[in-house]
């Protein structure tokens, strides 16, 4: 290269102009620290929100029952209601399968048991998220059974009351409980002691379900039940993939015909999550912006004061042009300079950055920050700072030095 | 400076503004920005951290017992005592403390039978609490008033329905006196509240923060009526098994179920010997046989409970994260200010020059520099706060209704005040450097080149 930079009259010229390259070095810092902070937290969030959930969401309709006929205190009537809804279910045109369920999975927290291997004592035992629903919510719910078997009809008791329960728990469950992989079959207790034990007869893969936090969110437990009570049922109904819309609009009538004298509502498990999940949302939407914001900010200060020194080095740069230096080598100073001053805003970053996360994740629980976020960080930001100074050093550039050196 | 030189100064810094629009536009863009973040984040932790109940935060006090067994954990932090308390505990500590102003906080639901009838039916979830609820949380009320303390004891067929609910079933005229049917009995309306929604709804943290009032409070004891037939509605934990066979009272004295959120109102004075008569009474039921742990009670500060409660919701980095964040935010505008309003001065240093050799003094320079900072600082904070403004009520119409109040998040005449405040600081914090270079310019050199 003809014009290679030469580094000794690029840092003599900044320390000419230590106003300049503080500010300018500061600014830089200060955004890295905060930038790389937010972008932690946000990725953080989003992990949360994107986590892979096991189950079918995007063709998933939940369905609220709350009945007010006297009927409705008897059990073995509230039974066979359930059994009428679900098969008037299935026999829509669109619905790929339906259960009954005690509780919506990702509307956050449920109903939760301690259990542990039959006669283990109580202080090892560990908690489990516990649905209640009838054989046909695996492949309702999308969740495929791994080892074992699934519900059969005669696994649902036909009175209330405490039972002898044939449970399938999640692949974590079984293996937090039986760590040799030996879980079928076995004997656990739920709280129901020797008298009601519970048999683990299948297990299914991954399933997570949002509960504050914790290894127990994908150690989850599964009863065979048609879970209703006087004042309420719930019910989840999986449409086939496009028919989601075509289902909705077409369920309320399905239960209305079977028992009219109940109300109904529904929500798609989109807005059951997004339910569970508002606050994940929330933040998310709020430190994407003041990211932006911020690099946008830095961006202009940055184009402002390089701007200024272009305006402030005119006749400088019109003595080098006139001396015989080409375009490129101007463009090529003040490009370098950005660099130069980048390198060091960075590196003040970097210290700032961690400084900021360990007053973050001791106050505020965010969390630590990821050496390949500070990679990528740190190279956007250098190359924002090329950009925003890529315009006044074009017109640098573009100085003719007849006019530039004209005051000399 | 002389005060008669303020419209001069004035005066000219707008024209020194107005002289170079690009650069004014510019600096106003980047410190409307760094105001209205801070702004912003400010009013959020202002809904979401301050104090919500200033006139009686430090007289609320939520109660807790630990009552739990040795063999098992409840759901909930190691160390704290369950976060509600069961039927019985509630009940003997009420009867030890009766001078004391107490509620307990529960929840069920319950058909209720509009009196127009031509609308259906529908399940209500009903408050249950004590008489003393209303006074102690402030509920302000359009008609009546709370029930007495005799129909708590009871219990009598009263009850209060908020705003909404005397909307919902009355359209909203006085129905004080009227009746309404829960299940299959028959309640008499005795208050009416006016539209009320405490944020964050301190009373029930736990199962509703950011909802809204329920539409209809009832006394506590009614839980306890077979044939009314209330279904508890909260979150609860429990150890042993129900007991089989009583009455619902029988069921409730014996249960280890632990469901209510329970407050007492205490003067500085008296607060001293409630928490011994708390212990006391778990001493004393040590020697019964239960609270096998060891003692752990809680008589809490409502702030205190409420910070606790937040971080159990799992807030995750919350708006103090966010107010530390725009600090710096705002820092990284000041230092863009300082570069362009150096920029902008050292510009016309050629003009200060003449200035100075006509005889200016340098403090007539440094003030007139001043004026127009904290005229740019002035301009920026009124962009701040509309921008601010703008982005809260874009948060608001973000936020659905059933978490959030709809205009909760608001520009109120505390964030208008941040956003002055803000602004004036940030305007001459950064602008003190450039004005003083710039009445240091000499003379002489700027004249040579001319």
């Amino acid at each position: 290269m003809k014009h290679s930079i030469h580094i000794g009259p690029l840092l003599r010229s900044m320390m000419r102009n230590k106003t300049r390259v503080l500010l300018l070095t500061v600014e830089i810092a200060v955004t890295v620290a905060v930038a790389l902070n937010c972008s932690a937290m946000i990725l953080q969030q989003l992990e949360v929100l994107r986590r892979d959930t096991g189950i079918a969401e995007n063709e998933l309709i939940g369905v609220e029952v709350r009945p007010w006929a006297a009927d409705y205190q008897d059990f073995q009537y509230r039974q066979r209601i359930a059994r009428e809804d679900l098969a008037a279910i299935r026999a829509m045109p669109g619905v790929r399968n339906a259960t009954i369920i005690n509780t919506f999975p990702l509307q956050g927290g449920g109903s939760s048991s301690l259990a542990g291997p039959l006669g283990s004592p109580r202080e090892e035992w560990i908690r489990t998220p516990v649905y209640s629903a009838d054989p046909q919510v695996f492949d309702t719910l999308g969740l495929e059974i791994v080892e074992g078997r699934g519900f059969r009809e005669t696994d649902i008791p036909t009175e209330p009351g405490p039972y002898i329960a044939n449970v399938v728990v999640t692949r974590d469950f079984a293996d937090a409980l039986f760590p040799e992989g030996n879980a079928i079959g076995q004997s656990i207790d739920t709280g129901g002691g020797e008298e009601y034990p519970d048999v683990i007869v299948g297990i299914v893969g991954h399933m997570f379900t949002p509960y504050g936090g914790g290894p127990m969110e994908t150690r989850i437990t599964f009863f065979p039940r048609l879970p209703s009570s006087t004042q309420r049922s719930q019910y989840l109904v999986r449409a086939e993939p496009g028919a989601v819309d075509q289902v909705y609009a077409s369920l309320t009538q399905t239960f209305v015909n079977v028992e009219p004298r109940r109300a109904v509502a529904l929500r798609t498990m989109d807005e059951i999550k997004a339910g569970g999940y508002i606050q994940n949302n929330l933040m998310v939407d709020i430190y994407t912006v003041v990211v932006l914001l911020l690099l946008f900010v830095t961006a202009l200060g940055i184009f402002g004061i390089t701007a200024y020194s272009v305006t402030q080095r005119t006749k400088q740069i019109g003595t080098r042009r006139a001396l015989g230096a080409p375009k490129q080598a101007i463009l090529h100073y003040f490009l370098a300079e950005s660099t130069l001053v980048s390198l060091i805003g960075l590196g003040l970053g970097l210290i700032g950055a961690y400084g900021l996360n360990v007053l973050l994740v001791n106050h505020a629980g965010a969390p630590k920050l990821d050496p390949v976020l500070v990679l990528v960080g740190s190279l956007s930001l250098w190359m924002l700072g090329l950009l925003a100074t890529w315009a006044p050093a074009q017109r640098a550039s573009r100085l003719s030095p007849a006019l530039a050196t004209r005051t000399v | 400076m002389s005060i008669r030189m303020l419209p001069y100064y004035l005066r000219l810094a707008t024209k020194s503004l107005l002289a170079t629009p690009g650069l004014t536009l510019l600096t106003l863009v980047a410190l409307g920005l760094g105001i209205a973040v801070p702004t912003a984040s400010l009013s959020i932790r202002h809904v979401f951290g301050q104090d919500p109940f200033p006139e009686k935060s430090d007289r609320l006090f939520n109660v807790r017992l630990d009552n739990w067994e040795t063999e098992s954990e409840f759901f909930g932090p190691a160390g704290e005592p369950p976060k509600h308390i069961t039927y019985q505990d509630m009940v003997r500590v009420r009867e030890l403390t009766p001078e004391i102003p107490s509620t307990g906080i529960g929840a069920a639901s319950i058909f209720l039978f509009p009196p127009d009838e031509s609308l259906r039916p529908y399940q209500v979830l009903t408050r249950l609490c004590h008489s003393d609820f209303f006074s102690m949380f402030n509920a302000p009320f359009t008609y009546g008033d709370a029930w007495s303390e005799e129909s708590d004891r009871n219990p009598d067929h009263v009850a209060v329905l908020s705003h909404e609910g005397n909307q919902k079933l009355f359209g909203g005229q006085d129905s004080v006196g009227k009746k309404i049917r829960l299940g299959e009995q028959e309640f008499e309306v005795v208050g009416v509240l006016a539209p009320w929604r405490p944020t964050p709804q301190i009373y029930d943290t736990v199962n509703n923060p950011y909802g809204t009032v329920r539409e209809i409070f009832v006394p506590f004891e009614h839980v306890l009526d077979d044939a009314l037939g209330l279904q508890r509605a909260t979150s609860d934990d429990a150890f042993g098994s129900r007991p089989q066979g009583g009455t619902l009272r029988e069921t409730y004295m014996a249960w280890e179920l632990n469901w209510i959120q329970f407050w007492a109102e205490l003067a500085p004075s008296e607060l001293a010997l409630y928490r011994q008569t708390v212990d006391d009474y778990s001493l004393a039921q040590k020697e019964l046989g239960r609270f096998p742990r060891p003692l752990n009670n809680r008589v809490q500060p409502l702030m205190g409970w409420l910070e606790e409660q937040a971080i159990q919701r799992g807030a995750g980095p919350g708006t103090d994260a966010l107010v530390i964040v725009s600090v710096l935010f705002l820092l990284v505008c000041c230092l863009n200010l300082t570069g362009l309003l150096l920029a902008k001065f050292l510009a016309r240093s050629g003009i200060l020059g003449i200035h100075r050799a006509l005889g200016a003094p340098m403090r007539s320079i440094f003030m007139q520099r001043l004026v127009e900072c904290v005229l740019v600082a002035t301009a920026g904070g009124v962009l701040g706060a509309i921008l601010a403004g703008g982005a809260l009520r874009l948060l608001d119409q973000t936020a659905p209704d059933r978490f959030l109040r709809p205009g909760i998040f608001s520009l109120d005449s505390y964030s208008l005040v941040a956003a002055l405040v803000l602004a004036l600081g940030a305007g001459l914090l950064s602008g003190v450097y450039p004005a003083w270079r710039a009445c240091r310019i000499a003379p002489a050199i700027q004249l040579k080149v001319q």
